[in-house]
C-alpha cells in the first residue's frame, strides 16, 4: 500500500479514527493489526517471515538476559545477516563468484533466469534492509547495555512493523520508538498545534511525491535510455542533479508522510532530511541526508570499527568499510559498492584536509562558492554510480562529465528541472530556517486550506501517475 | 472517547469527507455543464445535444428530400461536414458529423445505435484510424467511458469492456471534479480572460475605425471573434460556449485545422506519437467485436456504409507498416466490411487521395476534405 494512494487514505482515517475512539487500552491492538494488515496488502507469506525473524531476535535476547552468552548475541547477529543476504545478496553473491570461477550459470542473468523458470526466484521482501537494521539495532543496544528496558514480544514486534515507518524509515532506534509503544495506553492525544504540523507534512509529502519526484522520473530517463553519444557533459551533469533532486523529493515525502501520520497517532518520529542541497562538504552532506541511516551506520558500524579514536589511516580505513557497507546496504549492485567506496575515500579525503587545517566551512565567501563547487563536483560524480546501475554505462558518462565538451544544448524537459530546483529549494529553505515561519504561525489555518485547495488541483493537473517510493528497493 | 472529548481530532477526517461529498456535485449534468473543459468533454457533450437537433431538423431534410449522411470516426474526420459539401456543389447531401476525438468503433456503435432508434441515414461514413485499437492508449476509459456514452451501454456491454479501462471509468466517478479532467491552467487562463477584457475600443481605434459607428450586427461579431481569441470563465458554461455554437452550426464537423506543417516538424511529431502510444502495441480485440455490432445494426436497418482509413503523413504510414497489429487490423477491418457488403478506401492509397496537406502529424488539413468528400460520395 503506497502513502500517497487512495487505499492508504482510507486506511489511515479508518486506524485514526479507531485509535481514538476505543478506549486506551486498545490502542496497542489497533496499531499492531493495523501495522500487520498494512504489510499483508504486499504479502501475507513474508508477514510471517518478518514474525519469525523478531521472534528469533526477540527471544534469543531474552536467553541472553538470562545465561549472558556472547555466542547467543553472535548467532542472533549471523541470523540477521545470513537473512538479508539471501533474500538481497544471493544474486550478487553467485554472480561474483561465478565470475571470478568463469562459471557462467551463477552469472547475471543466467542464475536469476534459471531460477524464474524453476520456480524458484528469490523476491526482495518489503522494506527488509529498513527492518533488518532496526532489528539488529535492538539486538545490539541490549547486548552493549545502552538499551536494558525489558519489553514484551509484541512490543518488539510492533516496534519493527509500526506502519509509518516500516518500509523506508526512518530508521527508528529502540530507545525512539519503544518506550512510546510501551506507554500508547497513555499516550496524550495530539495537540491542535501537532494536528496542523502533522497535515503540512502530509500535505508537503504528497506534493514532493505526486508532483516534484513522479514528473521527474521521466525527466531524468534518458541518463538510463538515451544513446550516450546523444548526451553532452552538460546535460549528463543537469541530470545527474535532477536525480538527486527526484530522490531527495521522493524519499523526503515518505519521510514526511511517516512522520506527519506519527503526529496524528500521538507518536514523535525523528526526522530524516535536513537541507541536504545546503550542504558545503561531503560530510556535511551526511550530516543532513538521511539522517537516521547515516546515525545508524555510524552508531553501529563506524563507533564499533573504532571511529575516530584511531590512528589516522586506520581512521580513514573505517570511514571506507562503513561506506562500503552503507552502499551494499542499499542494493546488491556492483555500482552501490563502488558508490559506497566512492563516498568512503571522499569523506576519508575531506577529514585528511580538515585535520590539515582546511577549515570545513571557510570564512571568506570566495573560499566558501570554492568549497561548495567542490563539494558538488565530488558529491555529483559520485553520485551517478548511484543512479545508473549499468557499470559500463556509469563510466562513460564519468568521462563525459569529467572531461566536458562545451556544448551548452539543455536537456529535454529543462523548464521541469526549472521549476523542480525551485521546490527543492524551497523545501530545503524551510528544514534549514524552519523559525522563519513562526511569523506565519498566527495563519496557519487559513494557509493550510488554501494550500490543500490548491494541492488538490495541482494534482488534478500536473501530478505523473503514481510510482513506487525510489527506496521501496532497498 | 478521545474524539467527543477532543473534537478537533476529528476535523481533518472530517474536512477530507466533506471534500469528498462536495466533489461529486460534479456527478450531475447539470453541474457538470457549467464545467466544461475544452476538448473531448466539449465535444462528446455536443454529440449528446446534436442527436436532439438531428431528431427536430429530420423532417425537414425528408420533405427536401436530401441524403442524409452520418460521418462516425476520430478526430481525424472530423473535417467531414456540410460546409464541404457545399463546396463541391453536392447540396443534396446533408451531412451530420457525429465524429469524437478520439473515437473508437464502441462510441461509433454506441451514437450509431441512438441514431438508428429515430432515423434512417442514407449512408454512414465511418472513419477508423489504428489508433482507437490500441489498448495502451487508454482510450476506452477516458474520454470514451468517461465523457462519450451512458451508464446503461456500460452496463450492457460491461463484458466488452476491460477491467483497466473499466476501474479507470470507475475513479471518474469516484473523484468526480478530477474526472472531468478540470484543468487550473484552463481556469487561470479563463479567469484572466474575464478580469482582463480586451477593450475592443481601444484596438479598433488603432486602426482609425470608430467602434459607436459599428452596426450591432459589427458589434456582436466583432465580440464573437473576440471571444475566440481570448477564453473567459463563460466558456465553463456548455450553453455559452463558443465552441458549441460552431458546432452545432456545422453539424459537428470542425474545420478549424487548416494549414501545413513542414516536413521536419512532421517528421518530429511523428516520433513524439511513436514514442507516446505506438511503441508498443497492444491490440484491442473488443474493438474489433464492437466494429461488427455497428455494421450488424446498420445492416439491419438497411443503411448504407463506407468504412475508410483515414490519411496519415508519410512517415506515420510507414510506422503503421512496422506494426504487424495495425497490418492485422486493417485486414480485419476489411474482412467485416465485406462480411456486410460495404465498400472500404484506403486514403493512404496515393491514387485514391493525393492531397498532401498535413495540419499535424494525426491529421489531414481541412483543405483535403472536399477531395475525400469526393471519393467518399463516388462509392456506391
Amino acid at each position: 500500500m503506497l502513502f500517497v494512494t487512495e487505499e492508504y487514505l482510507i486506511f489511515f482515517i479508518i486506524v485514526f479514527l479507531l485509535y481514538w475512539t476505543f478506549p486506551p487500552n486498545f490502542r496497542f491492538t489497533i496499531l499492531l493489526l493495523s501495522s500487520l494488515y498494512f504489510y499483508g496488502t504486499w504479502s501475507i507469506p513474508f508477514i510471517f517471515h518478518l514474525i519469525l525473524i523478531v521472534a528469533i531476535n526477540y527471544y534469543g535476547m531474552e536467553l541472553w538476559r538470562i545465561y549472558k552468552k556472547k555466542y547467543i548475541f553472535l548467532i542472533i547477529i549471523i541470523i540477521d545477516i545470513l537473512n538479508i543476504a539471501v533474500f538481497k545478496y544471493y544474486y550478487l553473491f553467485f554472480d561474483a563468484l561465478g565470475t571470478v570461477l568463469n562459471i557462467p550459470e551463477w552469472q547475471m542473468p543466467n542464475l536469476k533466469d534459471e531460477l524464474s523458470l524453476k520456480g524458484l526466484k528469490i523476491f526482495l521482501p518489503l522494506g527488509i534492509s529498513f527492518y533488518t537494521f532496526q532489528i539488529m539495532s535492538y539486538s545490539y543496544d541490549i547486548y552493549t547495555g545502552k538499551y536494558d528496558k525489558k519489553h514484551t514480544f509484541r512490543e518488539v514486534l510492533l516496534y519493527i512493523l509500526f506502519f509509518p515507518q516500516l518500509i523506508a524509515g526512518p530508521i527508528m532506534r529502540s530507545e525512539d520508538l519503544l518506550p512510546q509503544l510501551k506507554n500508547v495506553s497513555a499516550i496524550s492525544v495530539p495537540k491542535k498545534e501537532d494536528l496542523y504540523h502533522g497535515f503540512w507534512l502530509i500535505m508537503i509529502g504528497v506534493f514532493k511525491k505526486l508532483i516534484i519526484a513522479d514528473s521527474l522520473s521521466n525527466v531524468v530517463a534518458p541518463l538510463h535510455l538515451s544513446s550516450i553519444d546523444q548526451l553532452n557533459s552538460l546535460q549528463i551533469w543537469m541530470l545527474v542533479f535532477t536525480s538527486l533532486m527526484m530522490l531527495y523529493a521522493d524519499f523526503s515525502a515518505y519521510s514526511d508522510i511517516a512522520i506527519g501520520c506519527g503526529k496524528f497517532l500521538g507518536f514523535k518520529i525523528p526526522i530524516n532530511f535536513k537541507a541536504p542541497f545546503f550542504m558545503y562538504s561531503m560530510s556535511d552532506f551526511w550530516r543532513r541526508w538521511h539522517l537516521t541511516f547515516s546515525m545508524w551506520i555510524r552508531d553501529y558500524i563506524y563507533i564499533p570499527l573504532g571511529g575516530s579514536r584511531v590512528p589516522e589511516l586506520r581512521n580513514y580505513l573505517n570511514l571506507i568499510i562503513t561506506f562500503f557497507l552503507g552502499g551494499l546496504w542499499h542494493g546488491a549492485s556492483y555500482n552501490f559498492i563502488i558508490w559506497g567506496l566512492l563516498v568512503g575515500i571522499i569523506l576519508s579525503f575531506e577529514s585528511f584536509l580538515f585535520r590539515r587545517g582546511i577549515e570545513e566551512y571557510p570564512k571568506d565567501f570566495f573560499g566558501r562558492i570554492v568549497r561548495i563547487f567542490v563539494s558538488w563536483y565530488f558529491m555529483l560524480t559520485s553520485a551517478l554510480f548511484f543512479f545508473v546501475r549499468d557499470f559500463d554505462r556509469a563510466l562513460h558518462l564519468l568521462k563525459k562529465m569529467i572531461f566536458f565538451d562545451f556544448e551548452f544544448i539543455l536537456p529535454p524537459n529543462a523548464s521541469m528541472i526549472f521549476y523542480s530546483f525551485l521546490g527543492v529549494l524551497f523545501f530545503n529553505y524551510i528544514e534549514e530556517y524552519p523559525h522563519h515561519l513562526k511569523r506565519f504561525e498566527k495563519h496557519q489555518f487559513i494557509l493550510q486550506m488554501i494550500f490543500f485547495v490548491l494541492l488538490l488541483f495541482m494534482l488534478m493537473e500536473f501530478s505523473a501517475p503514481g510510482k513506487d517510493f525510489f527506496y521501496f528497493q532497498f | 472517547m478521545f474524539l467527543l472529548k477532543y473534537r478537533y481530532l476529528l476535523f481533518f477526517p472530517f474536512l477530507i469527507f466533506v471534500v469528498f461529498l462536495i466533489d461529486k456535485i460534479f456527478l450531475i449534468e447539470l453541474v457538470r455543464d457549467h464545467f466544461i473543459q475544452p476538448g473531448g468533454m466539449l465535444y462528446y457533450r455536443q454529440r449528446k445535444e446534436q442527436l436532439n437537433l438531428l431528431k427536430k431538423e429530420l423532417p425537414n431534410i425528408e420533405k427536401d428530400g436530401k441524403r442524409l449522411i452520418i460521418v462516425l470516426g476520430d478526430s481525424r474526420s472530423l473535417g467531414l461536414g456540410q460546409e464541404i459539401a457545399n463546396i463541391i456543389q453536392q447540396k443534396q447531401l446533408e451531412i451530420w458529423n457525429f465524429s469524437g476525438t478520439q473515437a473508437i468503433p464502441a462510441y461509433h456503435y454506441y451514437i450509431a445505435k441512438k441514431i438508428l432508434k429515430f432515423a434512417k441515414p442514407d449512408s454512414f461514413y465511418i472513419g477508423i484510424s489504428p489508433d482507437a485499437f490500441n489498448r495502451n492508449a487508454g482510450i476506452f476509459a477516458s474520454p470514451v467511458l468517461n465523457y462519450g456514452v451512458d451508464e446503461e451501454f456500460i452496463k450492457n456491454y460491461r463484458s466488452l469492456i476491460p477491467d483497466t479501462d473499466y476501474q479507470v471509468y470507475k475513479k471518474t466517478r469516484r473523484y468526480a471534479l478530477a474526472g472531468l479532467q478540470f484543468s487550473f491552467r484552463t481556469f487561470i487562463k479563463r479567469l484572466k480572460g474575464t478580469l482582463f477584457q480586451t477593450n475592443i475600443e481601444e484596438v479598433l481605434k488603432k486602426f482609425q475605425i470608430d467602434y459607436s459607428k459599428l452596426s450591432l450586427e459589427e458589434k456582436k461579431m466583432l465580440q464573437v471573434l473576440y471571444s475566440f481569441r481570448e477564453e473567459n470563465l463563460d466558456f465553463y458554461d456548455y450553453y455559452k460556449s463558443p465552441q458549441r455554437m460552431l458546432l452545432n452550426l456545422t453539424k459537428g464537423a470542425q474545420y478549424a485545422w487548416f494549414g501545413r506543417m513542414n516536413d521536419n516538424e512532421l517528421k518530429k511529431e511523428t516520433e513524439k506519437l511513436k514514442n507516446l502510444y505506438l511503441n508498443q502495441f497492444v491490440l484491442s480485440q473488443e474493438q474489433l467485436i464492437f466494429l461488427e455490432l455497428l455494421l450488424e445494426e446498420i445492416h439491419q436497418n438497411r443503411s448504407k456504409a463506407v468504412v475508410f482509413f483515414p490519411r496519415v503523413n508519410p512517415y506515420l504510414r510507414e510506422l503503421y507498416l512496422k506494426i504487424p497489429e495495425i497490418q492485422f487490423i486493417k485486414k480485419r477491418v476489411e474482412e467485416l466490411s465485406n462480411q456486410y457488403n460495404y465498400p472500404t478506401v484506403d486514403f493512404n492509397d496515393n491514387n485514391v487521395l493525393n492531397c498532401n496537406d498535413y495540419y499535424d502529424a494525426s491529421h489531414l488539413s481541412v483543405s483535403c476534405f472536399p477531395d475525400v468528400l469526393k471519393v467518399l460520395i463516388k462509392i456506391k
